[in-house]
């Protein structure tokens, strides 16, 4: 799922929280393929509703859709639907390119 | 002015330290973890805060809600500005009867908007002086009007607005519940046609018995403003879900409910007209209902509402008979059934005409696009139900249903 870079512009006050913030975005990912092998629903719930949450008020309005997607499949036990958002969620953070304003 | 950020979200609690001292670079902000310090002890010093920004889902076993009840009314309990995910309206109606303030929906977070918030309520706290406690229901909303607009119902947020109605959020009182109320506009209070649409689809809506398809609690006119009070659907509509992407199981699963839906409106004489992915809507158990039947048909309604002869009803979804002007039967409900199917499916819609002109020919006269390999245990579905002429689909939803468990059952 490789491709162009996806541009998102950042408002400048959260310079210092943006490297911290995906960080653990990247973290979410391995975490929700390990509650995916369980099958965990309950953390794949809670991880995706937290996205969901942050993602749009950082200016990441495409990890609060993943988010939303992932909490939305987790709650009706649509693991595949979740598999097919976490593989989204890892090419979104691989080519997002972040300009602060 | 000193702000109490209560979340389990590490980056929510950073970002909304971030946001607030943009608006306000002198104000004390200090961040809670439920779910590290657990439940505040009975001693915590909430009159230490002007504002607690109170998230719903603490991740503690209990909620903000709980929280609200819990501590909400204590002496010098700060003001609250409650916080949720995306789409949970139904719960800042509930944290408002409980003492929230304001509501803030996380998708909307920005400095602006939590510094207008924060502005507003300590322009509320210093009016009523310091010791006063906001009384429930009293809280004008922006863009609300007053409360006592509809006796029996205290209006809570406005959702969305129409060509002649507004939709809003509101509680029913005596038993608190939680409710959409659509309301006509003032300037249509001597409009005709358009009291008689609302108070139709009242009607209608009130013949049905189905758990799929949207519940009516009442309807009315006071002061020539006509009103509807319908369930709550707040788990998001169905077009957000395509968007999101569906397995193959879950759009076969929404289409046979939307069939067994369609089935009771047809066996009380009613055709919904405008089938598509935004009038079917969630409720929290994840249990999808149709909605919208402004411009539903029944065998008692008088044709002139919709005009005789007109085109009613929306292009990409519309069959082949509405688009030609010839009207709608039931069978033309399960052509648009088809093209929501066909897209749950697919995530494309059959036919994608960049104008109304164009995609009411490719209805007309367009073969049925071919489903790909892995779908294509279910393109005989898709042939019967988006067939040009009404007589070669299914005979009635029920038979769709039947077809689609079936396939469910492979």
């Amino acid at each position: 799922m490789s491709g162009d870079p996806i541009p998102v512009t950042v408002d400048a006050d959260l310079k210092d929280l943006i490297p911290g913030f995906l960080e653990r975005r990247r973290e979410d990912v391995s975490k929700l393929r390990a509650a995916l092998d369980a099958p965990d629903l309950e953390t794949l719930r809670v991880t995706g509703h937290s996205m969901k949450g942050t993602g749009g008020g950082y200016g990441f309005d495409g990890l609060s859709e993943i988010g939303a997607a992932i909490e939305s499949a987790a709650k009706r036990g649509d693991v595949d639907t979740v598999r097919t958002q976490v593989a989204r969620l890892e090419d979104y953070l691989s080519r997002v390119q972040i300009r602060f304003e | 002015m000193k702000v109490l950020v209560v979340d389990d979200d590490e980056d929510f609690r950073s970002l909304s330290r971030a946001l607030i001292q943009r608006s306000f670079p002198r104000a004390a902000v200090a961040e809670y973890d439920p779910e590290s310090r657990g439940v505040p002890p009975d001693d915590f010093p909430w009159a230490d805060y002007d504002v607690v920004l109170l998230d719903h889902e603490l991740n503690t076993g209990d909620t903000g809600l709980d929280w609200l009840r819990r501590y909400g009314r204590l002496p010098g309990f700060p003001a609250v500005i409650f916080a949720t995910g995306a789409g949970d309206e139904n719960l800042a109606a509930r944290a408002m009867k409980f003492g929230a303030d304001e509501y803030l929906s996380k998708r909307d977070v920005s400095a602006a908007h939590l510094g207008a918030l924060l502005s507003s309520v300590m322009a509320a706290r210093n009016a009523a002086g310091p010791d006063a406690v906001a009384p429930v229901h009293a809280r004008p909303m922006p863009g609300v009007p007053t409360p006592a607009a509809v006796p029996g119902y205290s209006l809570r947020r406005l959702l969305g607005c129409g060509g002649t109605a507004d939709v809003y959020l509101a509680e029913r009182h005596g038993d608190g519940l939680t409710v959409v109320l659509k309301l006509l506009r003032e300037g249509m209070a001597h409009n005709a046609v358009a009291i008689k649409r609302l108070v139709t689809e009242a009607r209608v809506l009130e013949s049905l018995d189905s758990p799929h398809v949207v519940k009516v609690y009442g309807h009315g006119v006071e002061a020539g403003r006509a009103y509807l009070a319908m369930e709550y659907l707040g788990h998001g509509d169905l077009r957000a879900r395509i968007s999101e992407g569906l397995g193959v199981r879950t759009a076969l699963e929404y289409a046979l409910a939307l069939a067994r839906g369609l089935a009771t409106v047809h066996a009380r004489g009613v055709l919904h007209r405008d089938i598509k992915p935004g009038n079917v809507m969630y409720r929290y158990d994840d249990s999808l209902a149709l909605t919208d039947f402004g411009i539903a048909k029944s065998a008692s309604i008088d044709s002139s509402l919709t005009g005789s002869g007109s085109v009613v009803g929306t292009p990409s979804y519309m069959s082949p008979e509405q688009c030609e002007g010839r009207g709608a039967e039931a069978r033309s409900d399960l052509y648009s059934l088809g093209v929501v199917i066909f897209e749950m499916l697919t995530g494309s819609r059959p036919f994608t005409g960049d104008s109304p002109g164009m995609l009411f020919m490719q209805h007309v006269t367009a073969a049925v696009p071919r489903l790909p390999e892995h779908l294509s245990h279910c393109q005989a579905l898709m042939d019967g139900l988006l067939a040009k002429r009404p007589q070669d689909r299914p005979p009635h939803a029920g038979a769709v249903a039947e077809e689609i468990a079936a396939l469910l059952e492979r």
